[in-house]
């Protein structure tokens, strides 16, 4: 299993059929059934206090070697425990947002394949699972599931699934797998130079600022700040255009399950007219650009790391909710 | 599983962060009377000599404490700012420098916390201008506003030049004058107004 391809392993993990008709109910039996094939000792490394802020705070974008995680770390996990791991994340995400999970994952695998000595940093087993509270259809607890390249903070309050902060990222942003290509972040790229060369010469000038953006700024480490939003804003596009953006958007909103999803989209088109829309650099498909979207309440930026090589090979994202990460309002209600 | 790489030089994968720039990454806060800017340095590994040798000035390979607070010294001098062409003395509150090792691997960021006392206006709009003239030659940078959470105040305008090395602000406040400021105002004009209408009463008696 180790050695098997995770996106192979995607058709064995149970509970993707059932996506649709997710639940809470389902969420929690997959969190139970997960801790059930759990020794006890593995088990006091993968729950923590709901209130565990230092453990709640601790994602990076930075590999697990440079930036230790804490809980259960996915290549210490026996290959039933494993599939239940993700079979939980399956439960809680949507099959976009599970598939995305895996290809992010298994770039991080080529990674350490392909760099020798260092790639001890990389890789699918460096991947880590904690809970913090108890699975519960009513209580508040939580979901986190990361390592390089992913951070998903996931909390769970009732019927709500917060997914913010987040994080996504892929190197290489591009590979081949079994003869198919892989690009993790290929359709938020695609359909954000697609809405960005479909406006208008007037409209693009609002959107394009005119200074390099060189990474995000608000990315792991900034919670709890918004900045000046910029670019051109929603109420400015046409309904096509508008209909674009929204697209875009659901690339973020659109990892966790279809209910969580769409409850998030919901409150965030009540926003839209105040939703800016910012570009910066080349527009021609397959530039390495920066762009984010920022509304009242939303943050997704989308930056190119320059590391001297080929800048589209390399992507960072950030999905915040300055009103509510870490599900802070809900769970407060 | 056959797996392979499309495009993509060795040398690039192996670089799992930050590499050949210094990232200056500034955010600013604006309240009325002062000003906050919070900087983030991250250098790159290939440009970590380069800024290790600005910081660790006798090269023994260890940052005392001495070397670390010149160092943020330093960087804050080579800061400018400015409310309506006023130059404004910058603070260091406080620096966060991390471990060498992790700083030599690109991934973590050395922490200022600074601060400029504005002097007291009663005018409502205002100009500021920001400039990081710290290590040009490697430097990446990033300045941005943060939006006051109390709503003021409201920032009309933002230009900045093209590296993000300079940001200029139109800022105003809605209110013309703080809170206290007010407060003491309509304290003295109503005990002006009592008094004078006291001094009337008494001479129209007398």
């Amino acid at each position: 299993m180790k050695n098997a391809s995770l996106i192979g392993c995607l058709l064995l993990v149970g509970g993707l059929a059932n996506l649709n008709a997710q639940s809470s109910a389902k969420i929690v039996s997959s969190a139970d059934a997960f801790l059930a094939a759990l020794d006890p000792a593995q088990k006091a490394k993968v729950l923590f206090e709901f209130n565990d802020e230092k453990q709640r705070l601790r994602w990076s974008n930075l590999p697990a070697t440079m930036s230790p995680r804490a809980g259960l770390k996915m290549g210490d996990l026996t290959e039933s425990q494993r599939k239940a791991a993700l079979g939980l994340l399956a439960a809680t995400l949507s099959k976009q947002g599970y598939e995305k999970t895996l290809a992010i994952m298994e770039g991080d695998e080529l990674l350490k394949s392909g760099s020798g000595q260092s790639g001890n940093m990389f890789g699918r087993d460096l991947y880590f699972i904690s809970i913090l509270g108890n699975p519960s259809s009513k209580d508040p607890w939580m979901l986190q599931f990361g390592g390089h390249h992913l951070a998903l903070n996931l909390t769970f309050a009732g019927k709500d699934g917060i997914l913010t902060p987040s994080h996504t990222a892929a190197q290489p942003a591009k590979y081949t797998i079994n003869g198919k290509t892989v690009r993790p972040l290929g359709s938020e790229t695609d359909k954000a130079f697609a809405l960005i060369n479909a406006l208008d010469e007037t409209q693009r000038k609002q959107a394009i600022l005119d200074y390099k953006v060189a990474d995000l700024v608000l990315g792991p480490g900034k919670d709890g700040k918004t900045i000046q939003p910029e670019g051109i804003k929603a109420a400015a596009l046409n309904a096509a255009q508008r209909a674009m953006l929204i697209d875009l958007i659901r690339e973020w909103t659109g990892i966790v399950n279809d209910e969580a999803a769409a409850r998030r989209m919901t409150q965030i088109q009540a926003g839209m007219s105040e939703t800016w829309f910012a570009w910066s650099g080349p527009i021609t498909p397959g530039s390495a650009a920066y762009f984010r979207i920022q509304g009242p309440q939303l943050v997704i930026e989308y930056a190119p790391q320059a590391l001297g090589g080929d800048l589209t090979m390399h992507i960072h994202t950030i999905y915040r909710d300055p009103t509510n990460d870490y599900g802070r309002t809900s769970t407060s209600r | 599983m056959k797996a392979s790489l499309l495009a993509l030089g060795f040398a690039t994968l192996l670089a799992a962060h930050r590499n050949d720039e210094y990232l200056q990454a500034t955010l600013i806060s604006i309240e009325r009377g002062q000003i906050w800017l919070e900087l983030n340095l991250t250098p790159g590994q290939a440009v970590w000599p380069v800024v290790l040798a600005m910081i660790d000035t006798d090269g023994d390979g260890h940052l005392s404490e001495i070397e670390k607070h010149a160092y943020a010294i330093k960087v804050v001098q080579s800061l400018s700012l400015e409310v309506d062409r006023v130059k404004l003395e910058l603070r260091l509150l406080d620096s966060q420098f991390p471990a060498i090792k992790d700083m030599a691997a690109g991934q973590e960021s050395i922490r200022l916390r600074i601060r400029s006392d504005l002097p007291a206006s009663w005018a409502a709009d205002h100009q500021l201008r920001f400039l990081n003239h710290n290590s040009p030659a490697i430097g990446a940078y990033l300045v941005n506003c943060l939006l006051p959470i109390d709503g003021e105040p409201v920032i009309a305008a933002q230009k900045r030049d093209y590296a993000q090395s300079e940001i200029q602000v139109g800022y105003s406040f809605k209110t013309r004058w703080p809170p206290i400021q007010r407060t003491v105002w309509w304290i003295g004009a109503v005990g002006i107004a009592l008094l004078g209408g006291g001094a009337i009463w008494f001479r129209q008696r007398v």
